[in-house]
């Protein structure tokens, strides 16, 4: 009904075998894709490879939730995280120059954080953060993180929130579309066993037609 | 000056005036952008049909990017959750209503 083709779910390990399928027929039902994602949020770097290294297979889209600068630049810097992001209530987050030039993956809005303040700072945080993406032409992903149906938006609101932001048109259709479609598909294409690493992919086996 | 048309699906629980809804709006619109924003913005509600939940709001072309994140930002009328669904713009009313191929 919203405009959208496929959406991210946030499913708890413990429960991933169990529900995923069943929330997966739930959605392909209303028309949607879904594709299963976790939020890693830790304390420091040691936690976070920890955590890498143990859910990075076991889902198609891994973010982090970047609680201190050391968490923040660890993340920006592993090319196993494909999406940062930053609590602009929390006060001792920015997203600098330098966790910009580290980024490998993209830099995610989250509209439930701004839906959800308390007061206009986190708008203004929210605006500094996607000037210094602008400036460092960072991939940057707008999402709803919507816990409820009365917190789904359409994509076209959200693609103006970033225009509103201080993105360029462009970028923020892009932030809405393609850049989230293409995280999905190369992960898609990663966990395939076909796949053996970056631009090595199984074709065929010797004696196979 | 040319507007652009807005068809809104409201989410609410409750039962909702068109004084109510128009108000949420005006209040996010005035909030985000203040008085000189709201007055750009030249917001007007053209029709609500509360059975379908539906409404056609319409506001000056320029400001269309400002009147969806006005319009996201709706949270709730007097305590009570609710969302403002966009779901198609235009420059008529007459290309608001025809169906989608």
């Amino acid at each position: 009904m919203a405009g959208y083709r496929s959406v991210a779910l946030t499913i708890p390990t413990a429960i991933l075998n169990e529900y995923s399928k069943t929330l997966a027929q739930c959605f392909a039902k209303a028309g949607l894709e879904t594709v299963s994602r976790i939020d890693l949020t830790c304390s420091n770097r040691y936690e976070l490879l920890k955590l890498l290294r143990r859910f990075r297979n076991q889902y198609d889209v891994v973010s982090v939730k970047c609680t201190n600068q050391n968490v923040a630049a660890i993340a920006c810097r592993d090319r196993r995280v494909d999406i940062v992001f930053l609590d602009p209530n929390s006060r001792n987050m920015k997203f600098t120059h330098t966790l910009a030039r580290l980024l490998n993956g993209a830099l995610e809005l989250n509209l439930s954080f701004l839906l959800n303040r308390e007061s206009g700072d986190a708008l203004n945080k929210a605006m500094r953060h996607m000037a210094v993406a602008r400036e460092h032409r960072v991939k940057v992903v707008l999402s709803s993180g919507c816990t409820s149906p009365k917190m789904v938006r359409s994509p076209m609101q959200i693609r103006a929130v970033g225009v509103t932001l201080g993105l360029s048109e462009a970028q923020s259709a892009e932030a809405i579309s393609s850049i989230p479609a293409s995280i999905i598909v190369s992960n898609l294409e990663r966990r395939s066993p076909l796949y053996i690493e970056e631009g090595v992919r199984l074709v065929g086996r010797n004696g196979s037609k | 000056m040319s507007k652009r048309y807005f068809m809104v699906r409201v989410l609410f629980d409750k039962q909702l005036t068109e004084q109510h809804l128009i108000e949420a709006m005006a209040a996010s619109i005035t909030k985000l952008f203040g008085e000189v924003g709201m007055a750009s913005i030249n917001l007007r509600l053209v029709r609500y049909d509360s059975e379908r939940s539906e409404a056609v709001v319409v506001c000056e072309k320029a400001t269309t990017n400002q009147l969806l994140t006005a319009l996201t930002f709706v949270r709730e009328i007097e305590g009570a959750p609710i969302s403002i669904l966009v779901v198609r713009i235009s420059g008529t009313i007459k290309g608001l209503l025809k169906p989608k191929k």
